[in-house]
């Protein structure tokens, strides 16, 4: 049992039930000693006064009177009695005419009386015997015994006590409840404000809750707070410094391109293929600065956009159109997208459409870069279980192994004379690499037999 | 021909300078404003062609611009945005931009688009003269009024949704491709990557409500493009 609530409340409840019961039950247990045996003792004693007085009326009044007069006294003692002369039973509080099974006890434990008197008890069975004074005080031969069935002390406490005690583990475990709750509540509360700051919630506040708590707990509140304002600011400080950074590197070349345009009208023939270039490089630093500042985003915990369950349907028809676009776009240089969408039943992915289109679009305008002209690139979309996956693959030359993970980080781009005629910058799949882990999927690149590369994809999904 | 007035509402004034040269070599009048206030005020007491509006403005905000416009106004409005930043551009067009291009631009491409707006809205014009209620289902479209009416409730449509819709209501219960529908909603050839469609069938879904079935009006067909549906009576 895991849960601080439960430790806290059972622990507290077995320590308090344990000291309480076990402290009544001590008291009560030794409760006889000393003061409990002196007690009994002066009792016995007095029976024996009692006793010699049914002697002397047995003597002055005869033997049915000393029994009436007995068996008044055992009817108050609800004791059975016997009065033993030399070891015969002359008086008892039998009934008429029969011999109790106790007799022959109290005949053997008459031999232990002492003029003061002697008690014990065996198990339930409490015992006393007494050498009765004769005329004149001396001792007699005569020897009261009295027999009774009577619980063990311990016995008799529980039975008494029996409602303490459960009154006693009861209220412990009251005490034990509050105590768990009083203790555990703070910590509950820091824990729910933390997951909701592990989910992106950064305007937890957790010091009005805890207000009235002991000043460690407001100390540890208070340190929170200030860690939770901390990060928010600073979020919030990297969200502008990316937007002005941003309006500010799309301004220059926004007037760029117009500029350029302007160049073209006035510009004689011999002026256009100059132009063109600046055309194309200015066309690349726009696509380049976007592909930062999304890789940027993504890197900060600022992916943007809502998460929301996509049916697999609507995901194939998101990979449908992107394949579409880019098949579109390949063709003009001659090559091809060929898409394969299997069985996919019923589930949902929970997914940023937005962030997933882009991912597949990096990974299918990558390998549509690297196709060889004539060829085409294959996209497979595939569902087994609960994981949903996304492969590409092109008839390019792959890559080598060793750099097959580092193709993932920016501007990683493999050696050769190629790339710089294509134009990529190495940053399309470091933005696949963050937006697939986004996703909590994984993505993984491995030369294909055959000759190409193949990027695989993998998406966890959940119950539809 | 009459001159096409355009006016830009942009904070670059380097930017608007370069534009104002480049579009009167193209044959346009040209006015530029600076800041949400003034351009807001010129465009609301001034007639102009189309207006060039710069979502990011400083301060009073693009897209509050143009929300006041529209609020008066239903001149064509072409959205200047920052690329991959979708929210501008989906709310922009939900408020009623006619049309949206990404900063940094081609200064080619923005005029092309400027010509699609306007060849589109001249062909509204036009169209309006005959007065056609197109009625399909508890669906009732009023081209000259861009008026729309679902159940006899008015459906408030920018124009772009209007004419959207209206292509898919004309063949009702047909697909049309987006090819087709690129061509005469936006007045331009579909070209990869444009998300512009299915932005504005995001948004005409939203403003209209589930057909008398309870399922979508207008259907996605794999591949192809989309239809409206109609409900078997």
């Amino acid at each position: 049992m895991k849960s601080l609530f439960w430790r806290i409340f059972v622990l507290a409840w077995l320590a308090m039930t344990v000291v309480g019961v076990g402290f009544s039950l001590l008291v009560a247990a030794s409760y006889p000693t000393a003061r409990m045996e002196r007690r009994m003792q002066r009792m016995v004693m007095s029976f024996g006064i009692q006793g010699e007085e049914v002697l002397r009326v047995r003597v002055r009044e005869g033997q049915a009177a000393a029994e009436a007069l007995l068996h008044g006294i055992s009817t108050d003692l609800e004791d059975n009695l016997w009065l033993i002369e030399d070891g015969t039973v002359q008086l008892s509080t039998e009934p008429a005419g029969e011999v109790s099974p106790m007799r022959k006890e109290a005949l053997s434990f008459a031999a232990k009386a002492t003029p003061e008197g002697f008690r014990d008890q065996l198990s339930d069975l409490e015992r006393y015997a007494i050498t009765l004074r004769g005329e004149g005080g001396n001792p007699s031969h005569w020897v009261l015994v009295g027999l009774n069935q009577r619980p063990s002390p311990v016995q008799r406490v529980l039975e008494r006590e029996a409602q303490r005690l459960v009154l006693i583990v009861v209220v412990a475990g009251l005490l034990s409840l509050l105590l768990a709750r009083y203790l555990s509540r703070p910590l509950l509360q820091l824990r729910a404000a933390s997951g909701r700051i592990a989910q992106g919630d950064l305007s937890v506040r957790v010091t009005p809750a805890l207000k009235g708590g002991s000043t460690e707990m407001m100390a540890l509140g208070r340190d929170f707070d200030a860690m939770a304002e901390r990060l928010e600011a600073i979020l919030e400080s990297q969200k502008r410094l990316l937007r002005d950074v941003s309006h500010e590197l799309r301004s220059p070349l926004a007037r760029m391109g117009v500029a350029l345009e302007l160049a073209r009208q006035r510009a004689g023939e011999a002026a256009q293929s100059p132009l063109d270039r600046i055309e194309r490089d200015a066309l690349r630093l726009g696509a380049l600065i976007s592909e930062i500042l999304q890789l940027t985003k993504l890197d900060a915990g600022d992916p943007g956009g809502v998460v929301e369950a996509m049916p697999v349907g609507e995901v194939a028809d998101l990979v449908r159109g992107v394949a579409a676009d880019v098949d579109f776009e390949a063709n003009g240089k001659g090559r091809s997208v060929k898409l394969d969408i299997g069985e996919l039943g019923n589930a949902n992915l929970m997914a940023r459409p937005e962030l997933l289109r882009r991912a597949v679009e990096n990974v299918l305008r990558n390998a549509a870069r690297y196709a060889p002209e004539g060829s085409q690139v294959e996209c497979k979309v595939v569902r087994t279980g609960d994981v949903f996956e996304i492969t590409v693959r092109d008839h390019g030359t792959g890559v080598p192994p060793e750099a097959l993970a580092d193709i993932f980080r920016p501007f990683v781009r493999v050696q050769s004379a190629r790339d710089r005629e294509t134009g990529g910058a190495g940053i399309g799949l470091a933005i696949v690499d963050r937006a697939v882990k986004l996703h909590k999927g994984t993505v993984r690149a491995e030369n294909s037999d055959g000759g190409g590369l193949e990027v695989v994809m993998r998406f966890p999904l959940a119950a539809a | 021909m009459a001159e096409y007035s355009l006016l830009l509402i942009d904070d670059d004034i380097e930017l608007t300078e370069l534009l104002t040269d480049y579009f009167k070599a193209e044959g346009f009048a040209v006015s530029a404003a600076h800041d949400g206030p003034s351009g807001l005020e010129r465009a609301l007491n001034e007639d102009f062609s189309l207006i060039v509006l710069d979502v990011m403005l400083p301060g009073f905000n693009g897209l509050e611009v143009l929300r006041r416009l529209r609020a008066q106004k239903k001149v064509p409005v072409l959205m200047l945005t920052a690329r991959g930043d979708d929210i501008d551009r989906i709310v922009g067009l939900e408020i009623g931009a006619d049309d949206y291009l990404p900063k940094p631009f081609n200064a080619r491409e923005l005029v092309a688009r400027i010509r699609a707006v306007l060849r589109r809205t001249e062909d509204r014009a036009v169209a309006t003269s005959e007065v056609q209620t197109l009625v399909v289902g508890d669906l009732e479209l009023v081209p000259s009024s861009l008026g729309c009416r679902i159940q006899g409730e008015p459906v408030a449509l920018t124009s772009a949704e209007f004419s959207l819709l209206e292509v898919l209501v004309k063949a009702a219960g047909k697909v049309v491709s987006r090819e087709d529908l690129s061509e005469k909603v936006l007045g331009r050839r579909l070209s990869p990557y444009d998300r512009s469609l299915d932005v504005h069938v995001s948004n005409l879904r939203k403003k209209l409500t589930r057909g008398t079935t309870g399922s979508e009006r207008i259907k996605t067909v794999r591949g192809t493009g989309y239809l409206y549906a109609v409900e078997a009576n």
